[in-house]
């Protein structure tokens, strides 16, 4: 199972240790430079000059990929990069089987529309990133900006299924328009997170911000440590034990995140909404004893 | 052959294709389970008459459930894949979604899948909710004391049915004995049910009957009380007979049952064990007696 894989790449072996092809970052710019074609279904298995000659965009030009990362080929389990990627963009996007590693920070759009495979980031990423995801995973070390599993501009539907594991924070409107999958973060979610959410889960284990869940037709928003403020579209329902999260909060377990007795055998107070659209959501929020 | 003082018949248990599928039950303790458990699998001897055959196969661990909560799997075979699904969807609805604090998941891989949870949901009024998680769908069904979890597929697989041994001895006390601790014995083979009450049957059958109106009728050939009026297969000595019919997933899962079960009958008070069958030309499966024995 993928998810078991990055489980193991994440949690139980030092990414260090995985081979396959490297793409160092030549030097840093303020330019943007993107990536997408650059996948592991593409890429691994070729040679170096092969990679090297692969065409990728830098502003507004499109030039060799060996003009601007160094290619190492020294296995085929990952397609690696390396360096300060924070103005690389569209590392994963339409990715659907492989593995991709970035040692460091990524730019936006990471994962972008991605149907399978796994990424993981040791860093932080930019905005815009798992937009209209379909599949697969995607786990970052580090703080994630802002839209997180949103809809592209101009579209109301936004991931549609995988996971998406962050060990750090996420900005505002994390998992907007989501219309199925998962969405689990160790830190904060900032403000509208699940706004206009359609379906899925959202797990938060740090402060959940404001105005969260608002639009929300059907789908779950975990609070596990609290909400800055619940919408007044919401209405208490009752608190109870939902036997359903023990088994996302099984599945997450693996993924490393930290569930507590506390939060495994747990009661949550059900809040329902949004009450100014169809109102079958639901946000739970975890009572502290 | 004679193992233990027992003579063992040099005879075959002919048993039969049916579809096989596994239900794994948590609540809050696991006496709620297995009373969830014990209803869902009542009235399930014999497809004839009941429609299904089921029965509790084995205690789960809490770390061994889906949810982490105590457990008990049960096997329910059928003989058609719709069949199936309708005593599921029964089952699970009327017997287990009504015990306080259970929740349904599907055990087993199967070659095919049945759609229990996502006809139930419909109980729910409209407002059952549908999580997708790992690929797998799950429905909440709202219900006074939270939440009912099921989901939605399960999984069906070819197994075996009607695997026996048939029991002879003295008197009904040692027959009795004989057969209850073959029962205790053949419970801790993984993949297998005994269907009937408490593992053992005291009623078995024969196919066909005096009257046009019956498929099936008491097995006389076995039956002490007809000795001088039948045919009969019981020997010198022999006043009770008992059956214990066996279903599992897998040949070898019945093959096991069967020989742990031998083992235990034979060191018992019993005359002999044989096994029914049907001349070979009706099941598809054959577990000889002799060779289960030497096996083990």
């Amino acid at each position: 199972m993928q998810s078991c894989v990055l489980c193991a790449l994440a949690r139980k072996f030092s990414v260090d240790k995985i081979k396959g092809v490297t793409l160092a970052l030549k030097k840093c710019g303020a330019i943007p430079i993107e990536v997408d074609g650059v996948l592991p279904e593409l890429v691994l298995g070729r040679k170096a000059h092969e990679i090297s000659s692969m065409k990728i965009n830098v502003g507004k030009e499109k030039v060799d990929l060996g003009d601007v990362f160094e290619v190492k080929c020294d296995g085929d389990e990952a397609l690696i990069f390396e360096g300060d990627l924070n103005h690389v963009k569209r590392i994963g996007e339409l990715m659907s089987s492989g593995i991709i590693v970035v040692r460091g920070s990524a730019g936006m759009h990471l994962g972008e529309r991605m149907s399978g495979g796994s990424v993981y980031v040791d860093g932080d990423i930019g905005a815009r990133c798992c937009c209209e995801m379909r599949g697969g995973t995607v786990v970052v070390n580090g703080n994630v900006q802002a839209m997180l599993g949103s809809p592209l501009p101009g579209n109301t539907k936004g991931m549609r299924g995988g996971t998406i594991a962050v060990f750090g924070s996420v900005g505002a409107r994390t998992g907007e328009g989501m219309r199925r999958g998962v969405i689990a973060v160790l830190g904060d979610a900032g403000d509208f997170a699940g706004v206009n959410m359609i379906a899925g889960t959202i797990v938060v284990f740090g402060n959940l911000g404001s105005n969260a869940g608002g639009g929300m037709k059907r789908g779950s928003i975990i609070a596990l440590e609290g909400v800055e403020k619940i919408p007044p579209t919401f209405l208490y329902a009752c608190t109870y034990k939902p036997t359903y999260l023990r088994l996302y909060f099984n599945y997450l377990r693996n993924f490393g995140f930290p569930v507590t007795d506390e939060i495994y055998e747990g009661s949550f107070r059900r809040y329902i909404g949004d009450l100014s659209s169809l109102g079958k959501g639901e946000m739970l929020i975890l009572e502290k004893s | 052959m004679i193992f233990n003082g027992v003579e063992i018949d040099d005879t075959y248990a002919e048993a039969f294709s049916m579809l096989g599928s596994r239900l794994v039950i948590t609540a809050d303790t696991f006496e709620l389970a297995m009373i969830a458990a014990t209803s869902a699998t009542g009235f399930a001897t014999s497809v004839i008459g009941c429609g299904c055959e089921a029965g509790i196969e084995s205690e789960l661990d809490p770390a061994r459930t889906p949810d982490g909560r105590p457990g008990v799997s049960v096997l329910i075979f059928g003989v058609s894949l719709s069949a199936l699904e309708s005593q599921l969807i029964a089952r699970v609805g009327q017997a287990i979604m009504t015990c306080p604090t259970t929740a349904c998941y599907n055990g087993l891989e199967g070659e095919k899948e049945i759609n229990v949870g996502g006809k139930l949901r419909y109980f729910g009024d409209s407002y059952q909710a549908s999580k997708m998680l790992d690929g797998k769908r799950f429905w909440r069904i709202p219900v006074m004391d939270g939440e009912f979890l099921v989901q939605e597929k399960f999984g069906v697989k070819k197994g075996i049915g009607g695997g026996n041994l048939l029991i002879l001895a003295k008197d009904v006390t040692s027959c009795l004995e004989a057969a209850q601790k073959a029962v205790k014995a053949m419970k801790k083979i993984e993949g297998i049910i005994l269907p009937f009450p408490g593992g053992i049957v005291r009623s078995g059958s024969k196919v066909g009957s005096t009257y046009p109106f019956l498929t099936a009728s008491t097995n006389t050939p076995f039956c002490p009380t007809l000795r001088r009026q039948v045919i009969t297969s019981l020997p010198e000595g022999v006043n009770a007979v008992y059956e214990i019919v066996i279903d599992g997933l897998d040949e070898k899962a019945v093959r096991d049952a069967m020989g742990v079960g031998l083992l235990s009958i034979c060191s018992c008070d019993v005359i002999s064990v044989t096994a029914g069958n049907y001349g070979g030309t009706l099941g598809q499966y054959k577990f000889f007696l002799h060779e289960i024995l030497k096996n083990m």
